[in-house]
Order: structure tokens, then sequence, then C-alpha cells
């Protein structure tokens, strides 16, 4: 990839490739290590425990292509809710455009970062099914629920909060065609991605 | 997201065992196929309630099995037993209930293969849809989704009967689901709503053929399906191949034959008329042909319905040798038919004699006109004929086929 780099890891000095120029944060294949971007450089944060292998439609560094448009998934963030987890992968296309893919049994949504302006409102205001009027855009709540980061493999490009629990607030628009996932932490610190639901069947792997 | 492992657990009424084919955090319930007991397996199997257990299927998908769908690795999981009569369960017939398959599949979630009267339609819940797409709506109206033009074919009230092995929800005895059906076949859009949610599926009717094979169960079932689903596509190939070609077929002999008409009408060399005349002594008359690539047309009118077109002599002469004589055809015309028209061909051109002969003193109103470069249109409007009535069978058969539609 022409907009990747090569480095070594600072804990045991393995040659990591296809370090790409978003990434924040990442895990050395060999050792484990966490490696946060700072300063120009990884530094390393100890280590954590590798995730579980679970069977799943993406792989990391593994191409797929959705409507003929090709990506790659670079790095994946698992999480905790009460009946299971779900994961984000966080893809590359081929131009090098980012995207977040949240992946739930099933239920694919390609996501990008969010900006909110104004606060939301809390997980305890809103209810199922409910309309709320935001960005010009009036929305559905279809989810409401409490969730963990359970870990990361790859290449993130941004920090997480490993074992932080948090309020998530799932969004649809009335028309269906938009989607707006909401995190809210403990310390008033809010996230949102917004994208939209993509069919499973449409993503194909690319050997 | 699951592990593909099965694992017994004992049932905690009976004993009887039950097999989990799948770990997955979102199951329910796990239901004993002895005894009928619904076990809760989010809290230690314990017992939530139970069925009896004597609906069955003559669907050959059973619990266990795994096989593919749309190429993705499936496993039968559990299975739901519907109607949209609330009848006692005794007296539901196979006829009055369908069966829904709960399917997982470990990259793809869960997905339902329903079955009804030997109809297999397979549906997996979508979200990119408005959520109140079909809420509120008619039978008949029409909604647009992934740019399908959907019609609303049924709005209709289910009430659950019975379940078999694990579900990723808690299915009650007598639920009710309010369904409302539209379909654009092979594809149906269905909106669910229960006490608790309101879902959307997206499903696809799939001919039982290819679910044996994706389940590798012998293709020597017998076809069970009767009538005709509304998601069911008119599936003939060889009808369908039929109208595709008898269509282009029949566009193309009309505009054959509209150009044959337009221009293939030929050019006029010889026209005359007699009328109470004395044909008994020959006439000639002299007719000179300069094109022989194409037919000559020798038509013959007369005004006289009573005409006897055997009693003429007609041929045309060169050098003073018969080149065609046309006596056959006069003798096989019908004997009142006030026209005829003879298609020939000439083997040179040149000039040529045309003698007219008759028995009859005198003869009635008869007019005699020769064409040359004439293009014949029989043989094009047999084609039209042809491909018109193969076209009119196809949408008869297609329109019996619709009327048998759900």
């Amino acid at each position: 990839m022409s907009f990747s780099k090569t480095i070594n890891c600072p804990q045991c000095g393995v040659s990591l490739n296809n370090v790409i120029k978003y990434t924040a944060l990442m895990k050395c294949p060999q050792c484990g290590s966490v490696l946060v971007y700072e300063n120009e450089s990884f530094r390393s944060m100890g280590k954590i425990a590798t995730l579980a292998d679970e069977p799943s439609l993406l792989c990391l560094n593994q191409s797929f292509s959705y409507q003929d448009v090709k990506f790659t998934p670079i790095g994946k963030v698992r999480y905790r809710y009460d009946i299971g987890f779900w994961e984000e992968w966080f893809v590359i296309d081929s131009k090098g455009k980012e995207f977040w893919v949240s992946v739930d049994e099933g239920d694919f949504a390609f996501e990008v970062p969010f900006d909110i302006k104004k606060k939301f409102p809390k997980k305890s205001e809103l209810k199922v099914s409910a309309t709320i009027f935001f960005e010009g855009i009036s929305w559905v709540v279809s989810e409401l629920g409490e969730g963990s980061c359970e870990g990361f493999e790859g290449q993130l490009p941004e920090m997480i909060r490993i074992g932080e629990k948090f309020d998530y607030i799932h969004f649809t628009s009335l028309k269906g065609e938009d989607f707006l996932s909401v995190e809210c932490y403990k310390d008033g610190t809010q996230k949102a991605y917004r994208g939209y639901w993509v069919d499973a069947y449409e993503i194909k792997r690319v050997s | 997201m699951s592990n593909n492992k099965i694992r017994v657990i004992n049932c905690k009424n009976c004993g009887g065992s039950m097999e989990m084919f799948i770990e997955s955090r979102k199951l329910q319930t796990l239901t004993c196929s002895y005894c009928g007991s619904v076990h809760d397996v989010q809290h230690e199997f314990n017992i939530l309630y139970k069925y009896s257990n004597n609906l069955k299927s003559n669907s050959p998908i059973k619990l266990g099995m795994k096989g593919k769908i749309k190429d993705v690795e499936f496993i039968v999981i559990g299975e739901i037993f519907y109607s949209d009569k609330l009848y006692p369960e005794s007296k539901l017939v196979m006829s009055d209930y369908l069966v829904d398959y709960q399917l997982y599949s470990p990259t793809h979630g869960y997905a339902t293969l329903s079955y009804e009267n030997g109809h297999y339609i397979f549906s997996r819940r979508v979200r990119d849809i408005a959520p109140n797409l079909l809420n509120g709506i008619f039978v008949g109206n029409v909604v647009v989704y992934r740019n399908i033009a959907f019609k609303v074919v049924e709005i209709y009230q289910t009430y659950l009967y019975q379940v078999k092995g694990a579900l990723s929800w808690r299915a009650k005895k007598g639920d009710k689901t309010a369904v409302v059906m539209a379909s654009s076949p092979p594809y149906m859009i269905s909106y669910e709503k229960s006490r608790n949610e309101i879902e959307y599926y997206f499903e696809e009717y799939i001919k039982p053929e290819i679910i044996f094979e994706g389940f590798n169960i012998k293709n020597d079932q017998e076809d069970h399906r009767l009538g005709v689903h509304s998601a069911q596509l008119f599936d003939s190939p060889i009808l369908q191949a039929l109208s595709k070609v008898s269509f282009i077929s029949m566009i193309f002999s009309i505009f054959v034959l509209l150009f044959l008409f337009i221009f293939g009408s030929g050019k006029e060399i010889f026209l005359d008329n007699w009328s109470g005349t004395n044909l008994q002594n020959a006439i000639s008359k002299e007719v000179n042909v300069s094109n022989v690539s194409h037919l000559l047309n020798l038509q013959l009118k007369s005004s006289f319905s009573g005409n006897r077109w055997s009693d003429y002599d007609i041929s045309l002469l060169q050098n003073q040798k018969v080149i065609k004589n046309f006596s056959n055809e006069l003798n096989m015309a019908r004997k009142k038919s006030p026209k005829i028209n003879i298609y020939f061909k000439l083997p040179s051109m040149g000039k040529y004699n045309l003698k007219i002969a008759s028995k009859i003193t005198k003869t009635p109103y008869i007019k005699v006109s020769l064409k040359q470069n004439v293009w014949t249109l029989k043989y094009f409007f047999m084609l039209f004929l042809i491909s018109f009535l193969s076209y009119i069978f196809y949408l008869f058969k297609r329109y019996s086929f619709e009327l048998k539609r759900d």
C-alpha cells in the first residue's frame, strides 16, 4: 500500500510492514505488545491478551469487496454486551479511504466517525422506537444497551478504552438509509459514527 | 457470534438429551424433542413452559442438518410452527401451518427458511429499511426497497403453535404476530410486529431442488408444492425461451410483412380486361419480362361470382413454345373465387406472349394483370401466425399460473 510504511516493534524489534499513516494504536503480531503512536514514533504500552478466534466473514489483512469496491480490514475491536459481542473492523479501501465496519451476527454497517457538536440525550431518556430530530434528520431509536471493549487486533486509527463500560444508542433514519451509533462514556465523552447498513450477502472475500 | 460445537444437555423435565448445535450467546431457548419442555438457555436451563409435540413437517429439512443457501453455510438449529388459524392444535392439518427453520451461520448470523405447502422461502433480517415502510399500509399498495417495487399482497396475523430445537428468541405458544407481506417475485419483504419488536425481513423464493442440493438431500422427493406462492417465479424455461423467440419473430415478421407490403408488391408489366368477349379463339398479348430474379404474379379477377376458372386456358409462350401453362393452378382454384393469384418464376428475361383462351363463348368480366419483381407475403404471414399463436400460448400458461398465485 502506497500509504503505508515499515517500522520495527519497539518491544521485540520485529519488522512490521504495512503500517498505515492513520495508525494511532496497533498490536505487534509477534510479541502482542500494544504500540501507541506518539511524537512521530511508536511506544510500547505493555501486552494485552489475544482475542479468541471467532468465525467471521471478515479477516484481518484479507481483502473483501462490497459493490465492486475492494476493502482491506487492518484492525478490529471487540465489544461485549449483554447477549454476546460485536466487532468493529477498521478497513481501508483501495484509495486509502478509511471506514469502520460494524459486525454483529450477520448485521453489517459501514460507518465513519461523526462529529457531534451538541450533547446527546442520555440512554435513560430514550426508548426504542422513539423519534428524535438531530442534524436535520429524524432518527428512530433502534437499539439501546451497554457495552465494553474487550480488546483489539491489528492497527487502529484512534485510541480505545479497553474494559471501560459505555452506553450505546443506535439510530436509524426515518427513511432507513442512514445509521447513527453513539457511545456515551461515564466521564461524559461521546463518540458517534454515522453510516449505513449493508447486506452481508453482498460482501465477498477477495482471494 | 458463536462457536459451532454440539453440546448435549439433559432435559430438566424428562431427562431426555437435547442437542445444542451451536454456542451462541444470543440463544434464548432450547426445547426438548421428547417432552416439549422449553428451557431458558440464559438462566441455567430452567423450564419456561411446555409445548405438546405433535406437529410435524413433511419437509426433509431436519434439526442439526448443515447445508448451503446462497453460498453460505448454515446449520438448522430450530423449528417454529405457525398458523394464521386459531384452532386447537389437534385440529390443525399440515396445510394449515407453516414451519420456520431457524438457521445459523457463523459468518452471516441468523436466517430463516420457511416451509409452507412445499414452498421454501429464505429470509434474513434487514436493517437498511425505513422503519415505517410497511406500517399502516394496505393490500395493493406499492413500496420501493433496494430499487425494487414491492406490492403488498397480504396482511395477516400468525399464531405460534410449537417450537423445536434452539431459538434466538423466546417463542411462547399463542404468541401473535402481525405480518405485512409485499412481493416482487422472487423477492419479498415482510414486516413483523410482535409484542416487543418490529422487524423487517428480506425474503427470496428458492426452488425446492436448490434447497435439497444445498442440504445434500437426495432429490427423489415428490414435489409437494400446492398452489403458487406469492414470491414464486413463473418457472418454465422452455416456455420462457419460446415466448422470447416467438416475440422476436412476431416483431420481425410484422416488419418484413410491412416492408413487403410497401415495397414487394411488384411492377405491373401487363394489364387488360375483357367482358362479354368470345375467348374461344385465343387472345395473345405480348409482355416484356425484364426481371426474373424474383417472382412474377399473375392476378386474375372477376366480378362474376359464378365464374369457373377451370374453363380458362392461360399460358406464357416464348417463340411459340409454351414456357408456363397455368392450367393446374386454374383447375385448383376455387370455383367461385372472384380472384386468384398465381406466383411463378420464369427461366429468362425477354419477350413472352400471354395466351388467354376460354371454353365460354361470352366471358363475364375478367381482369388479368401480370407483375414482375414480386415478393410473396405468405411465408412471413405464416411465420407471424405461428409466432403469434406461440406467444398467446405462453401468455395463457402464464395467466393460468398467475391465477393460482396465493
